[in-house]
Parts: C-alpha cells; structure tokens; sequence
C-alpha cells in the first residue's frame, strides 16, 4: 500500500490561502511563485514518469500547455497569472498520473484474470 | 448520514461568517459542487480516498469564500477548477487502489494455480503447452509491473 502516490496536499493548500488573501485585500504585489512553480514541474515529471503520454495523452499535454504558459508569465512577470497556472498544472499532473496508474493496472488485473482462467482449465483436465 | 450532512453544514458556516446572502449562482462553481456531491455519496471514494476529498471540500470551501467576498469570475473559475479536478483525483485514486487490489488479487490466485496445476502435473507428466509458457512469462512481467509501477 506504501507505493500509492503521496501527495502534498497541505502546501497547495497554504499557497492557495496566500493567493486567495492577496486577491481578497486587493494587493497589488504577489511574489514570484518558484515554490509552485518546482511543485507543478515535479507533478509533470511525475505523470510523464507513470506513462502519461500513453495513457493519459491529452490530460498530460494539457497540463505541458498550462505549464508552458505558466513559464511564459513568469518571465512576463505576471506572477498571478503564473501562480493560477502552475497550481493548475500540479492537479492537471496529478490526474494524469492517476489516470495512467489506474488504466496500466486495469490491464495488468484483466490480462492475470485472463490467465488464471487458462490455468484453471489445465487444472481442470488434469484432474479429469 | 453526518457523513453526508457536513459539507452542507460547512458551506452554510463559511457563508455565514463571509456574510455570503445567497447560494452561490457561478456555474463552475455549481459543477465543481455537484461534481463534490457526487464524490461524496460514492461509498468507493468515501472508503478509498478520504484525504484526497477532504483536500477537495477544502477548495470548494475557499472558491464559495471567493465568491462570497465578491472576488473576481478569475479567482473563482480558478478556485472551482482545483476543486473539480481535486475531486477527479479523488475518484481515480479511488479506481487505482481497486484495480491494484484486483491485480494482487489475482497475482495470489495465479501463484495458487500455478502450484496446484505443478502437483497435478506430476502424475502423469504434462507439459504446458508453449503458448500457455508466454502467457504466463507476461503474466509475471506485468504483475511485477504492477507491483513496483
């Protein structure tokens, strides 16, 4: 069970509350987002990682959209904008990993179900 | 049924204290919630992935909190997608760990077969046939794959 991915819930959590706060009372000055910026890219690495690209092909590139955008509004410097995008992305990469996950176990479950039908079989005619 | 009555209870709570008059009219904001709602009557997702719905009432939470405080349709678009997809996470985390107990499942059911279909196969001799060999060659790849994704 220790293999199922770990997430960091509560850091995305905090760094939405901040965001939240600092749309909420309207100030003007947000910080460059390099914390969420290293999260999403870790999010993405990992989905691409758990075969994304095959089994989860278009919730991965969109996520590699997001995260494209998300790079090209931190050099814009339009950190709001790169913050929303990155937060985005982390979930966007999550799914996708879950997705792929989910679809390779799937067939791994239905491919061992379909040999252990052959197996009882032969087992059958053996005993016969 | 406590289960089921907490969300509302919390909603209503953060609408009170946010002075929120009306329920929430956005429509990304109703299909994150309806999404949420779904979620949390799915025994499977209840069970499977608690930690990962609670992360999503929590960003359901904070984008009924934007929308009461009157932030922009940006923030709360944004709010109601982390809500949404959170609560799609909850889900497919919910269908892997299924899948990943039907594969250990049925790698213990193999292993069993296997070790009867080898006593029977004694008396008399057997041999499997070559085709079975591979099926079973990619049956051990792909639960070791399983195993350590």
């Amino acid at each position: 069970m220790n293999k199922f991915y770990h997430f960091r819930p509560y850091q995305m959590i905090r760094s939405i509350s901040v965001a939240v706060a600092v749309i909420v009372t309207g100030c003007a000055s947000i910080p460059a987002p390099t914390q969420q910026m290293a999260a999403s890219k870790a999010a993405l690495s990992d989905a691409v990682h758990a075969e994304g690209s095959e089994f989860a092909p278009h919730q991965l590139k969109i996520a590699m959209q997001k995260m494209n955008a998300a790079e090209q509004a931190m050099a814009d410097k339009d950190y709001l904008r790169a913050w929303q995008l990155a937060e985005q992305v982390q979930v966007d990469a999550q799914l996708a990993a879950l997705s792929a996950r989910s679809a390779k176990a799937q067939k791994t479950a239905y491919q061992l179900q379909e040999v252990n039908r052959v197996l009882q079989q032969e087992i059958e005619r053996n005993v016969q | 049924m406590i289960n089921k009555l907490y969300f509302p209870i919390t909603l209503i709570a953060v609408m009170m204290v946010s002075g929120c008059a009306s329920m929430p009219q956005s429509s990304s904001l109703a299909e994150a919630g309806n999404r949420y709602h779904r979620a949390r009557t799915d025994p499977m997702v209840t069970r499977l992935a608690a930690l990962e719905l609670k992360i999503a009432g929590e960003y359901l939470n904070k984008a009924v909190l934007a929308f009461c405080e009157h932030a922009s349709d940006d923030v709360i678009d944004h709010l109601a997608y982390l809500a949404k997809q959170q609560t799609a996470i909850a889900e497919q985390t919910a269908t892997w760990k299924t899948a990943e107990l039907l594969v250990n499942t049925a790698t213990i059911q193999r292993n069993l077969a296997l070790r009867l279909s080898k006593k029977l196969g004694r008396a008399p001799k057997r041999r499997m046939p070559i085709r079975q060999q591979t099926v079973e060659r990619q049956a051990i790849e792909l639960a070791v794959a399983g195993i350590n994704p």
